[in-house]
């Protein structure tokens, strides 16, 4: 593992920050055998690829295995069978400790209640991921003045010793922001980060999304708002498990308009199906 | 997460919920101070019935006759021999080395009158000079019987404290007359105050010369007067064992037994203390269990608040998880806050303890002994029963899904 340790946060890592290979998750009665008659396989066969500084999307209906795909990128989970490679390092067979300590390094979430814990300010929220950082040896203050830069980063550099609620929606989305950027991940993972605000916070928050993608974050956002998503360079749509289409830069806005008012994924793949042909297949894709 | 932090982050928890944290506590409070009285009252108690045989007399020998089948001093019917006084007192007094004192003593109960009062079963003790010396009993006013008393048959009186009260009343009983039995006394002397030792209220006793008892009440046997209980005290705890091996060589060969089928019994505080301290044993250790039981129900109590306090947090504990947190640092932080609910409850449980000993002791209901080694044991008790009752809950919390945790509302 230490070869992979050494490659983070230089250049000479790889390419490819996640890449899945086939992944199947099934949720069922002991060892989720396919043939299982009470099995339900929530993902069958997904084989994405996220390049370093990308942005995409995740779309798809309640039980699409979305969420599963979330957090077995998130490394919340395991999938039941196929490859999971983050940042060059297979992940999908690592033991509960191993994997906490990879989410607790590589990968920032953001979730759509915040997930902020009221007792603490925002500092101290902000700095929970770096207590579980056993690999930097920080003081006390060393962790202070990292939490507040992360705040800073995200506007707050005004509301550190504020409780969550005395914040407002958008501004505890931003304490979660910081919280996720803190340990500099190499992913950050946004479940659907706008779905408690109003519009005008949302719009903030996804301002905040691009910033970090300016600055070189790869962003992994699950949505179900079609706004949010022509944001992203990418949409990856999921339906029954399966990756039905990458839609391409540009389609994002194709998408909004043509599918997003009843957010009909079945219409949207059936439109998308003949407009993928035309593009070359999204795995080759990596010029961002 | 370093083990100073996940403390800060344990005590940040507790801090969340005061009350009950507080209350969750008191169980264990309740418990470790239970321990700690418990124990201090029954050395409180242990410590009475050592003083009281201790008062009895320094290095005491008490020689009292055994139980005959049949023997042939004591009569027809076997029964208790006795000794033949001053015979065999003197023998004693003669032979043996290394001895402080000896007295005999032997008692019948009358009727007495005196002053304006008439007292009925007045314990009247017949002894000898050496009587106070071996019984470290002080005289307050006048003197103690004599030797030149009994040789001569005087009828005099020394009066217990309370017996002189209630005959007397603040008036001095010295020169005054009572009447014991039948027969009239001169008062020479009224004994200080020394209370009740084993069941014997010493202050409500007369002593008058042993040869008066024998002549004026206790029927002469056979063989001359014999004595049911000879008192020797030694030099020092050191000579006890000799002494005794002595009287026992020198009163074997008087009764014409052999020294290893003696017809009496040689005992000394040591063995009065070793009989009394099996009974408060027994006493201690069954209040001990129940100590230790309500520290148990306090430890459960721990329990029940850590698998609530899990429930309630789950969500908290899915999103430590996500950020990094391993099973095993979810699981030291609600150990550590199960220890420090605890430890807690044991410190102010000691201090309790501490406190509640010395309050009964001062109440004067009872009297207790702080036990040293009683502090650390219950101390060590709680935190044994943070860790005990701390462990499964923070198992669960650490065995949960984190995804399943983060949704959990």
């Amino acid at each position: 593992m230490t070869c992979v340790d050494d490659a983070l946060g230089t250049d000479e890592g790889p390419k490819n920050v996640i890449e899945t290979v086939d992944v199947t998750k099934v949720y069922g009665k002991g060892d989720g055998d396919p043939r299982d008659p009470l099995a339900v396989q929530a993902l069958r066969g997904v084989s994405i690829t996220v390049d370093r500084g990308e942005f995409v999307a995740i779309m798809g209906p309640s039980g699409s295995g979305k969420s599963t795909l979330m957090n077995i990128v998130g490394c919340l989970d395991r999938p039941t069978d196929g490859t999971y490679v983050l940042e060059g390092e297979d992940v999908s067979r690592l033991n509960k400790d191993r994997l906490a300590s990879i989410r607790n390094r590589r990968i920032g979430f953001v979730f759509q209640s915040y997930n902020l814990l009221p007792r603490l300010t925002a500092v101290k929220n902000v700095l929970m991921p770096l207590m579980y950082n056993g690999h930097q040896h920080l003081s006390d203050a060393e962790m202070h003045e990292r939490a507040v830069a992360a705040l800073e980063a995200v506007g707050l550099g005004d509301r550190i010793d504020h409780r969550p609620n005395e914040l407002s929606g958008g501004q505890q989305q931003r304490v979660a922001i910081a919280r996720a950027l803190v340990n500099e991940p190499s992913l950050v993972l946004a479940d659907e980060p706008t779905g408690n605000l109003d519009t005008k916070s949302g719009e903030e928050i996804m301002a905040l999304l691009h910033d970090l993608h300016d600055q070189g974050s790869t962003i992994v956002m699950v949505t179900h708002s079609p706004t949010d998503a022509a944001e992203a360079e990418r949409i990856i749509a999921l339906r029954d498990g399966q990756v039905v289409s990458h839609v391409l830069d540009g389609s994002a806005s194709f998408i909004s308009q043509e599918v997003a008012p009843d957010l009909n994924m079945e219409a949207a793949a059936r439109l998308l199906a003949g407009k993928e042909e035309a593009k070359h297949a999204p795995s080759d894709r990596g010029d961002v | 997460m370093s083990f100073r932090r996940t403390l800060q982050v344990a005590w940040e928890g507790l801090t969340l919920n005061k009350a009950r944290s507080f209350l969750t506590t008191l169980g264990v409070i309740i418990g470790v101070a239970a321990v700690i009285v418990m124990m201090a009252v029954s050395a409180g108690a242990e410590a009475e019935i050592a003083d009281q045989i201790n008062a009895l007399g320094a290095n005491l020998i008490v020689v009292m006759p055994s139980f005959q089948q049949g023997g042939v001093r004591g009569g027809p019917g076997g029964g208790m021999v006795g000794f033949e006084y001053p015979d065999e007192v003197e023998a004693i007094k003669r032979e043996v080395d290394h001895i402080n004192g000896i007295s005999a003593e032997q008692s019948t109960t009358q009727e007495v009158e005196g002053g304006e009062a008439t007292l009925s079963d007045v314990s009247v003790v017949g002894t000898t000079a050496g009587f106070p010396a071996v019984r470290e009993y002080q005289v307050a006013l006048g003197r103690f019987l004599t030797d030149q008393d009994n040789e001569r048959e005087e009828e005099v009186a020394v009066l217990g404290y309370s017996i002189a009260q209630e005959l007397f009343g603040d008036r001095s009983p010295l020169g005054q007359k009572i009447k014991i039995g039948s027969v009239n006394f001169l008062v020479t002397g009224v004994m200080g105050k020394k209370g009740v030792v084993g069941n014997t209220d010493y202050d409500a006793r007369i002593y008058i010369p042993l040869t008066v008892v024998f002549e004026r009440f206790e029927t002469r046997r056979f063989g001359g007067d014999t004595l049911r209980t000879i008192l020797v005290s030694a030099e020092s705890k050191e000579t006890m064992d000799h002494v005794m091996a002595d009287i026992t060589t020198v009163l074997a060969r008087e009764h014409d037994v052999p020294v290893s089928e003696p017809d009496f019994n040689l005992m000394t505080q040591d063995s009065v203390i070793e009989t009394a301290a099996s009974t408060t044993e027994a006493f201690r250790d069954l209040l001990g269990w129940v100590a230790g039981v309500s520290l148990v129900v306090g430890g459960i109590g721990i329990m029940n608040i850590m698998l609530v306090s899990v429930t309630e947090r789950t969500r908290e504990i899915g999103l430590r998880q996500a950020l990094g947190a391993r099973p095993r640092d979810v699981r030291l932080q609600f150990l550590l806050e199960a220890i420090i609910l605890s430890l807690i409850g044991g410190l102010a449980g000691v201090l309790a303890g501490v406190g509640g000993s010395r309050l009964f002791g001062e109440l004067g209901t009872m009297r207790t002994q702080l036990v040293p080694t009683s502090v650390p044991l219950a101390f060590a008790a709680a935190a044994a029963v943070g860790i005990f009752f701390g462990y499964y809950p923070a198992t669960q919390a650490a065995q949960l899904d984190p995804i399943d945790a983060l949704r959990h509302e």
